[in-house]
């Protein structure tokens, strides 16, 4: 009897272990991997390119915490776009290398009316128009994966990403005789280090995950005016809360949703504290569409409350291959 | 002997119900979008939401020229938010409602006025913010029962309902003196609110028409709107008091809507059964409006024609969710706005009876 009985302890055990075999994924397979179903870092070896792109009109701004046109006259739009590549070092280390391309017009306009007497008066419209248009601050981002994730447990990933001040962080005279018209910088003069916590979990057809990220920016010596000595300039440091909700639709379309609240500490001029400190909620929702290796991402950044900051909505669209 | 009598009898329906639901969701698994009727099917309810956004950097003026509008400073965007809703009262009948919301801030060019010394500068903006919720659409459309698959046609009635607010808000003008440096400056901000309702009820008749082979769709369409009464507002004047404090007064005014023709052509091409591309044409036109004021002297609203084309995709997700996404660009006009924009649609179907 005793014999029968170890017997099936040892059939129940094997069984147990059989069952506890993880499921087998070919390299195409994860190649494959939407945002929902992919780990939070690439897995070794597997390279992705990508192209993200923005376009924003500069329009309207959170000032008393309301949302309201901007004063005067000015319009303005921004287009950049980054071109990265992201490689797998290991199954849980990766790193990124992403190269802005930063394009914004700003655009004002008046008129000057002065009577000459009673019947005339002379009329002079004036119209400038300012450019930001280059390579913006290269990022190198590491990450990694604290803990892997299991179907019990969560990832936890930590991403350092440093920014180099390789683009223009002065305002350059356009050399024509108008103060009013200038080229604008495309980059910040800085070396920024942003470092992000993410909790993420796989509920299939669900991904949840919660980040925190606080992002140290060094002070820069610049040219902020035209005409003008260069001063010692520091952004202000960036602390920011996000939480996100994909899921799929079907096997190749995930929905994406991202609830993320920021808080901006005030520059510093010359040491001195300039302005009010920001904060901004916002929401994106978006999809993303997976053709096997390749994806498609877009959604559109919707600014819903803050103060001293910009309120226009953000278009993204981003496409990746992974190798 | 009852009980099963009731039984049965509860049962029947149920089940037909159900069958009822599943032969819809049939429909939809197996339907491209070529292959949809112009009107939905008997209980199929359709829900959609869409949100545009639009760049309105060029106008065209009474010529037809595109006039660049930022050289002017009067760029503006617009967001506009949509929710369609239409039912299949059976094969051949579908009911539509349709509301929107949509928001637009003009700011005009910075006035500097420099009168005769010792006066102060006189410095003037003028914000005009357009924005709030459209009138209520309501509409039916008839699809002819027509045997063959290749044709439908079909005939719209609808009506706006003045269900939005169309009176202009009081304006929030501010006045500022500012002297710095030595130099004085009279500040003027000039806040104007307009609501989107039209204030009358506007009837539209129309008509579809679409054409399908086994890749392809060709579909037109065509509505004619006419307000059926004249409607009354009032604007807006003000002057400053010694207080330096805006006072406000209403200008009244009677107008008539300009009778309108609004046009839709599109070919559709479906490589693939969840993937559509397609290229639309549409158009506005209108005609015959003017304004009044109380001395009864009508002044008529120019014509104005637009000519808008857009391309753009269909995914269907899922049978009954659809993604649809489009790009639109103003070719051609007169007295109208040429925006560039986008547009992006999710749509829902189902058959809740």
């Amino acid at each position: 009897m005793q014999k029968y009985i170890i017997l099936l302890c040892l059939v129940c055990l094997q069984s147990l272990g059989l069952a506890q075999v993880q499921e087998q994924v070919s390299p195409t397979e994860r190649k494959q991997q939407t945002i929902v179903t992919e780990p939070v870092t690439l897995y070794k070896g597997f390279f992705r390119a990508g192209l993200s792109t923005w376009y924003n009109v500069i329009d309207k701004i959170f000032l008393d915490s309301k949302k309201q046109s901007l004063p005067g006259n000015i319009w303005g739009s921004t287009f950049s776009f980054s071109l990265y590549g992201q490689y797998g070092i290991s199954d849980r280390l990766m790193v990124e290398v992403a190269v802005p391309y930063v394009r914004d017009n700003i655009y004002q306009s008046m008129v000057y009316e002065l009577p000459m007497d009673f019947n005339e008066q002379y009329v002079y419209p004036r119209k400038w128009k300012t450019q930001a248009n280059g390579i913006g601050d290269v990022d190198l981002t590491l990450g990694y994966q604290l803990i892997q994730e299991t179907v019990t447990r969560p990832a936890l990933a930590a991403f350092v990403t440093a920014s180099f001040p390789t683009g223009e962080k002065n305002v350059v005279d356009d050399d024509d005789d108008d103060p009013n018209t200038f080229h604008r910088p495309t980059g910040q003069g800085e070396i920024a280090i942003n470092t992000v916590v993410r909790l993420r979990q796989i509920k299939y057809p669900f991904v949840y995950s919660i980040s925190a990220a606080y992002k140290y920016r060094t002070e820069s010596s610049k040219v902020v005016a035209i005409d003008q000595p260069e001063v010692k300039y520091r952004n202000g440091s960036l602390l920011d809360i996000s939480g996100s909700f994909n899921f799929h639709v079907n096997d190749w379309i995930a929905f994406k949703n991202i609830l993320d609240v920021m808080q901006i500490q005030k520059d510093k001029l010359n040491g001195e504290e300039l302005g009010e400190k920001g904060w901004l909620l916002q929401y994106l929702p978006g999809i993303s569409f997976q053709l096997k290796r390749l994806r498609f991402d877009q959604g559109v950044m919707i600014p819903i409350k803050g103060n001293n900051v910009a309120a226009d909505p953000g278009y993204i669209l981003i496409i990746q291959y992974t190798f | 002997m009852k009980v099963y009598l009731l039984s049965f009898f509860i049962l029947c329906p149920m089940a037909v119900l159900l069958a009822q639901t599943f032969s819809g969701d049939s429909i939809l698994a197996n339907e491209r979008s070529i292959d949809r009727p112009i009107t939905l099917h008997a209980r199929q309810l359709r829900i959609t939401g869409g949100y545009g956004l639009s760049i309105i950097s060029k106008r065209f003026n009474t010529e037809g020229d595109a006039i660049k509008l930022r050289d002017e400073g009067l760029s503006s965007v617009r967001h506009r938010f949509n929710l369609d809703i239409k039912y299949g009262i059976n094969d051949f009948i579908q009911f539509n409602a349709a509301i929107a919301q949509s928001s637009n801030v003009l700011r005009a060019q910075t006035r500097y006025i420099f009168p005769n010394e010792p006066e102060p500068v006189v410095m003037q903006d003028v914000l005009t913010e357009y924005s709030g919720l459209e009138d209520l659409f309501l509409g039916v459309d008839v699809r002819a029962p027509f045997k063959t698959r290749k044709i439908d046609l079909a005939v719209t009635l609808g009506v706006n309902l003045p269900l939005a607010s169309f009176e202009p808000k009081q304006p929030e003008h501010s006045f500022e003196f500012s002297n710095e440096g030595g130099s004085a400056m009279n500040n003027f901000t000039y806040r104007y609110y307009y609501p989107l309702g039209k204030g009358i009820t506007v009837a539209q008749v129309g008509g579809m028409v679409k054409y399908r082979t086994s890749k392809w769709a060709f579909s037109t369409r065509v509505d004619y709107q006419h307000g059926l009464k004249d409607g009354k507002s009032f604007e807006w004047q003000h002057q400053l008091n010694f207080n330096d404090e805006f006072e406000y007064r209403q200008d009244p005014f009677t107008y008539r809507l300009p009778d309108s023709y609004s046009y839709f052509a599109e070919i559709e091409y479906q490589p693939l059964p969840w993937f559509d591309i397609f290229l639309n044409v549409s158009g506005y036109m209108s005609s015959n409006g003017w304004t009044s004021s109380l001395e009864d002297l009508k002044i008529a609203l120019p014509e104005q024609s637009v000519t808008m084309v857009s391309p753009g995709f269909e995914i269907i997700v899922t049978p009954k969710l659809w993604l649809r996404e489009r790009i639109n660009f103003s070719v051609a006009g007169k007295s109208y706005e040429a925006p560039f924009g986008f547009q992006t649609s999710v749509i829902y179907n189902f058959f809740p009876f």
